[in-house]
C-alpha cells in the first residue's frame, strides 16, 4: 500500500511541479476579442497556451472574452493583445491583422455565426 | 420534419454509424427544456429540432472541426465547435434568455465515456479519450479503465487476456467491427490481444442481447468496435510503446483523400518482447516472447445514392511462453495465429425517400490457429463466409419505423486437440424482422429472428427492448431476449490445456442457448454545479443450455458437459461519474457477480469469478491542456479456486485467492507537435503468489497452470510518442 501511495505521489508530482508559479509572479487578465466559434476557441487556445509567460489561456465563447493567466516577467499584457491580433482576431483595443483575418475561415469572422 | 427524418434514419441505419452527437438544450434560468430549440450544423446546414424534453440527436459529417448553432426563438443563439475527438459525445446546452446579462457562463460538459440516453438498449461508448488512457495495447487492453467489461488472464503461461462481459466468457460476446463480425470462432481466444489500441477509434457495449440485425450470438452482450475512418483520420500518425521489459510496439497509420467521393486508409503495427521475464523465480516466463504484425488497408466511397467501405486485414501473432530457455526439456506454451478476411459494406440509399435504404454487409475469413502447452498440440482452422442485408423502411410515419433482412453463415471448422478432431460444416440461414416504435416517452423494439442451422437445430429468437422517460433526467430501460451460439469446445479453452489433467470432452457438439433480461436506470444531475450521471442495471442471463467446464469433479480431470436449464449469471453494476473541481473527473463503480453452475454437482460460483469488484477513475487536466492525468484503481474480491493435489501429495480444497488492488496510472503531455506519456501498469505491484501447481516439475500429473486470477507480472512502466499529421482545415 505504501508502493501505491509513493507511486501516485509521484506522479501527480509532476503536476505539482508545473503549476508551481507564485501568485505574485503572475497575473490573470480578461481580454474582450471577436472571436465566436469554436474554430476560433482552438485557434487561439493553441497559440497562446504554447506561447512563452502564458500559464494558460481559456476562451469564453459567450463573452469572446480570452481570459489569460501570464508571468509579465516574460510577456506583457501588450504582447499578448499583438499575439491575438496577429491571429486575426481583435484584442480589447488593438485591431485585428488584415492578412490574418482574410485567411480565417468564414464562421469565425464576424457574423458568421448568425448565417 | 424532412431534415428530422433524415437525422432519424441515420440514427437507426446501423451501416452509416456515423459520428453523432446527443444532448440536451435547457433554459438557464431554471433547466427547464426550451421547446422549438433547433441546432444546425454549419457544414452541411442540417437542422434539427428538439423533441418535448429538449433533446437532440445530430449526425456529422467527416468535416472537423464543425460548428453547432443552438437557437431558439426569446434565446440568444449559441455555438460549439466539435472537433474530431468529440464525435459521440453528450452535451447539455444551456441558452440565455435575450434579456440577460452577458456574464453568464455557457455551461457545456464532454465525457469521453458517455452512455447515450437516447437510444432505446443502454449503450456505454467509449471514445477515443478514453481509449488513450491505456495507452497499451491492444483491445483486450483498452477495457481495464472500465467497469462494464473485465479483462482476465487466461492462464499462467501462454500470456493471452480474454474479456467478460456480466462475468461470463468473452465467447458469449458478440464482437463487431463496425457491424462486421470479427474475432468469431477460432479467434475468440487470442482475437482481442491482435488489435491495436491505436487503430480504434470508439468503442460501443451493449449488455444484453441487442438488435435482432446483428446476428444470433450476442448472449452476453454486444462489443462493437469502430475503426478510424479514411474519409476523418489523419494524413499520418505515428505511435511508439516501449516498456521497462523490454516490450515494444510501434503503430502507423494514414489516410489519403483522393476525391470528394473516395478516401483509403492504411494501418500498421508491428510489436515484439524477446527478453525472458521470470520475476517470481519460478523457472517460467512471466510473459510470453512475441512477435506481432497486422496491417489493415481499407477504402470508403461516399455518393448520393451509393455508399461502400470496404477493406482487407490481415495479422500474424507468434507466442512463446512456458519455461525459460536455459531449461533442460523446457516446457512449451505457444501458439501461433495466422489471419486474413476481407470485408465489405455496401449501402443503397434513396434520395427521395431518406427513411429507405438497404445495406448488405460481407465478410470472407481464413484463420489458422496452432500450438502446443506441454506435449499436447492443438489446432484449430476455420473458414467463413458471411453475408447480411438489412432494408429499412416505415409504416406510414417515422414512428412506426421497421428493419427486415436475411443472414447467412457458412463456416467451415476444424479444432482438434492430439488426435481428437472435431470437424464441421455448418450453415446458417437466417431471417429477422424488427419494429420500432418512437412515443413521445416511450420507445419499443420487438424484433425476431428465425435461423435455421443445419444438424444442430433450429431457432428461434424473440427480443425485446423498451425504454421509458421517467422524468426530464431519468430513463428506465428493459430488455430481454434470446441468443445462441454453437460451441467450439477445443479453440474456446485451449487456455485450459495449460496443465497436464485429462479432457473429457462431450459426446455432441450442441448449441448454447441464453435467455437474457435486463433492467437499467440512467440519471443525468447535477453535482457541484456541474453535470454528473448516475446509472444502474442489473441483468439476468439464464442458459437453456450451456457447455460447462467443470474442473471440480476430480482432480486430475477436466470433464465438459452441456447442462441444461441451471446455469445462469446475474450481474448488477452501479456507476456514478461526476466532477468534484473544475476539470477533475471522477468515475466510482461497483459491480456484483453471481456466475453459477453445477461444479462437482453442486450449484456454485464459477471459478476465478471475482463476486465484487470497485472502481475508481480520477482524470484531470490542467487549464492550459498541455498536462493530462488519469488513474485507475480496481479491488478485485476472493475469487473460488479449484481444488488441486500437490506434487507432495498435500490436497488445497475450498481455497479462495485474495482481495487484490490494481493500479493504472498515466501521464501526458501534449507538445505543440506531438504527445509523449509515461504510465504504469500494476502500479501497486500484486502478484499471485505461486500461480503454477508443480513448477518445477511440469511433466508431473499435478501439473496446472490454469489456477490463475491474478497479475503474474509485476509492476510495468511504458513510455511513448504520438505524432498526428493533420489534415489541412
Amino acid at each position: 500500500m505504501k508502493k501505491l501511495v509513493a507511486m501516485i505521489a509521484l506522479l501527480a508530482g509532476v503536476q505539482v511541479a508545473s503549476a508551481q508559479t507564485t501568485p505574485s509572479k503572475t497575473q490573470e487578465v480578461s481580454i474582450q476579442t471577436s472571436a465566436e466559434c469554436g474554430e476560433c476557441e482552438i485557434r487561439l487556445e493553441e497559440a497562446l497556451n504554447y506561447t512563452k509567460g502564458i500559464v494558460f489561456a481559456e476562451l469564453d465563447l459567450t463573452t469572446m472574452k480570452l481570459n489569460v493567466k501570464f508571468k509579465p516577467k516574460q510577456i506583457t499584457l501588450e504582447e499578448i493583445k499583438v499575439k491575438i491580433a496577429s491571429l486575426g482576431y481583435q484584442a480589447d483595443e488593438v485591431p485585428a491583422d488584415k492578412v490574418a483575418f482574410d485567411a480565417l475561415p468564414a464562421c469565425c469572422k464576424p457574423g458568421g455565426m448568425k448565417e | 420534419m424532412m431534415k428530422k427524418v433524415i437525422l432519424l434514419l441515420t440514427f437507426f441505419w446501423s451501416f452509416a454509424l456515423s459520428a453523432q452527437v446527443q444532448g440536451k438544450i435547457l433554459r438557464y434560468q431554471d433547466k427547464k427544456p426550451i421547446k422549438q430549440a433547433s441546432v444546425r450544423l454549419a457544414s452541411n446546414q442540417t437542422v434539427v429540432v428538439v423533441d418535448e424534453t429538449g433533446r437532440f440527436e445530430i449526425s456529422l459529417t467527416k468535416q472537423f472541426p464543425d460548428t453547432l448553432f443552438f437557437a431558439a426563438k426569446g434565446y440568444k443563439t449559441d455555438s460549439l465547435i466539435v472537433t474530431k475527438e468529440d464525435r459521440f459525445i453528450g452535451l447539455e446546452v444551456l441558452l440565455f434568455h435575450e434579456n440577460e446579462v452577458d456574464e453568464v457562463v455557457i455551461s457545456v460538459k464532454r465525457d469521453s465515456k458517455n452512455i447515450s440516453r437516447l437510444k432505446p438498449i443502454l449503450v456505454e461508448t467509449l471514445g477515443e479519450g478514453e481509449l488513450k488512457k491505456a495507452a497499451c495495447c491492444n483491445l483486450s487492453e483498452s477495457f481495464e479503465t472500465n467497469a462494464t467489461v473485465d479483462v482476465n488472464l487466461t492462464d499462467a503461461v501462454s500470456g493471452a487476456k480474454k474479456i467478460q462481459l456480466l462475468g461470463l466468457d468473452g465467447v458469449y460476446t458478440q464482437l463487431q467491427m463496425e457491424n462486421i463480425p470479427f474475432l468469431t470462432g477460432v479467434e475468440g481466444s487470442f482475437g482481442t490481444n491482435t488489435i491495436p489500441g491505436t487503430w480504434v477509434e470508439s468503442i460501443q457495449i451493449t449488455k444484453g442481447t441487442g438488435a435482432v440485425v446483428n446476428g444470433y450470438e450476442s448472449m452476453a452482450g454486444l462489443i462493437n468496435v469502430e475503426f478510424r475512418k479514411p474519409s476523418t483520420m489523419p494524413k499520418l500518425a505515428l505511435n511508439t510503446y516501449v516498456n521497462q521489459f523490454g516490450r515494444a510496439e510501434l503503430n502507423i497509420h494514414g489516410a489519403q483523400k483522393i476525391n470528394k467521393k473516395w478516401s483509403t486508409g492504411s494501418f500498421a503495427h508491428v510489436s515484439t518482447l524477446q527478453r525472458e521475464i521470470d520475476n517470481n523465480g519460478d523457472d517460467f516466463r512471466d510473459l510470453p516472447l512475441s512477435k506481432t504484425a497486422s496491417f489493415l488497408n481499407r477504402w470508403e466511397y461516399n455518393g448520393e445514392k451509393f455508399e461502400s467501405r470496404f477493406g482487407v486485414n490481415a495479422y500474424y501473432d507468434e507466442r512463446e511462453g512456458g519455461q525459460l530457455a536455459r531449461i533442460t526439456n523446457h516446457y512449451l506454451a505457444n501458439s501461433t495465429n495466422k489471419h486474413i478476411d476481407v470485408f465489405a459494406k455496401t449501402g443503397f440509399l434513396f434520395p427521395n425517400k431518406p427513411y429507405q435504404s438497404i445495406g448488405i454487409v460481407y465478410q470472407l475469413k481464413y484463420h489458422d490457429l496452432s500450438g502446443q502447452f506441454g506435449d499436447r498440440q492443438f489446432i484449430g482452422l476455420e473458414k467463413r463466409a458471411y453475408v447480411n442485408a438489412i432494408y429499412d423502411g416505415i409504416f406510414g410515419s417515422t414512428t412506426h419505423k421497421y428493419k427486415t433482412g436475411f443472414s447467412i453463415v457458412g463456416q467451415d471448422l476444424h479444432q482438434s486437440v492430439g488426435a481428437v478432431h472435431l470437424d464441421r460444416l455448418v450453415y446458417t440461414s437466417g431471417v429477422f424482422f424488427e419494429y420500432t416504435y418512437t412515443g413521445v416517452r416511450l420507445i419499443a423494439v420487438l424484433g425476431a429472428r428465425a435461423d435455421v442451422q443445419a444438424n444442430y437445430g433450429n431457432q428461434i429468437s424473440p427480443r425485446m427492448h423498451l425504454k421509458y422517460i421517467l422524468d426530464e433526467k431519468t430513463d428506465l430501460r428493459i430488455t430481454t431476449g434470446k441468443a445462441f451460439r454453437l460451441a467450439n469446445p477445443i479453440v474456446d479453452n485451449t487456455s485450459l490445456l495449460a496443465t497436464n489433467k485429462q479432457w473429457v470432452l462431450p459426446a455432441t457438439t450442441q448449441q448454447e442457448v441464453v435467455w437474457n433480461s435486463g433492467i437499467s436506470l440512467v440519471r443525468s444531475m447535477r453535482l457541484w454545479n456541474r453535470l454528473a450521471s448516475l446509472s444502474a442495471d442489473f441483468y439476468h442471463a439464464r442458459f437453456q443450455n450451456q457447455l460447462i467446464i467443470d474442473r471440480e469433479k476430480s482432480m486430475d480431470t477436466f470433464y465438459f458437459a452441456f447442462q441444461k436449464n441451471n446455469t445462469f449469471s446475474n450481474a448488477f453494476q452501479f456507476e456514478l461519474s461526476c466532477q468534484p473541481i473544475n476539470l477533475l473527473t471522477v468515475r466510482l463503480a461497483y459491480k456484483w457477480l453471481a456466475v453459477k453452475a453445477l461444479y462437482n454437482n453442486k450449484l456454485q460460483q464459477q471459478v476465478m469469478i471475482p463476486p465484487h469488484r470497485i472502481l475508481v477513475n480520477v482524470a484531470y487536466a490542467t487549464r492550459n491542456k498541455k498536462w493530462e492525468f488519469d488513474a485507475t484503481l480496481s479491488v478485485f474480491s476472493k475469487v473460488r479456486l479449484h481444488d488441486v493435489t500437490l506434487p507432495s501429495g498435500e490436497v488445497f480444497t475450498n481455497q479462495f485467492g485474495t482481495i487484490f488492488p490494481m493500479v493504472l496510472s498515466q501521464v501526458t503531455y501534449h507538445f505543440r507537435k506531438f504527445d509523449a506519456y509515461i504510465g504504469g501498469e500494476n502500479l501497486a505491484n500484486y502478484r499471485q503468489v505461486n500461480p503454477i501447481v508443480s513448477a518445477n516439475d511440469p511433466m508431473n500429473v499435478q501439473f496446472d497452470a490454469t489456477r490463475v486470477y491474478a497479475p503474474i507480472v509485476g509492476r510495468v512502466v511504458y513510455f511513448g510518442l504520438r505524432y498526428e499529421l493533420k489534415n489541412k482545415k
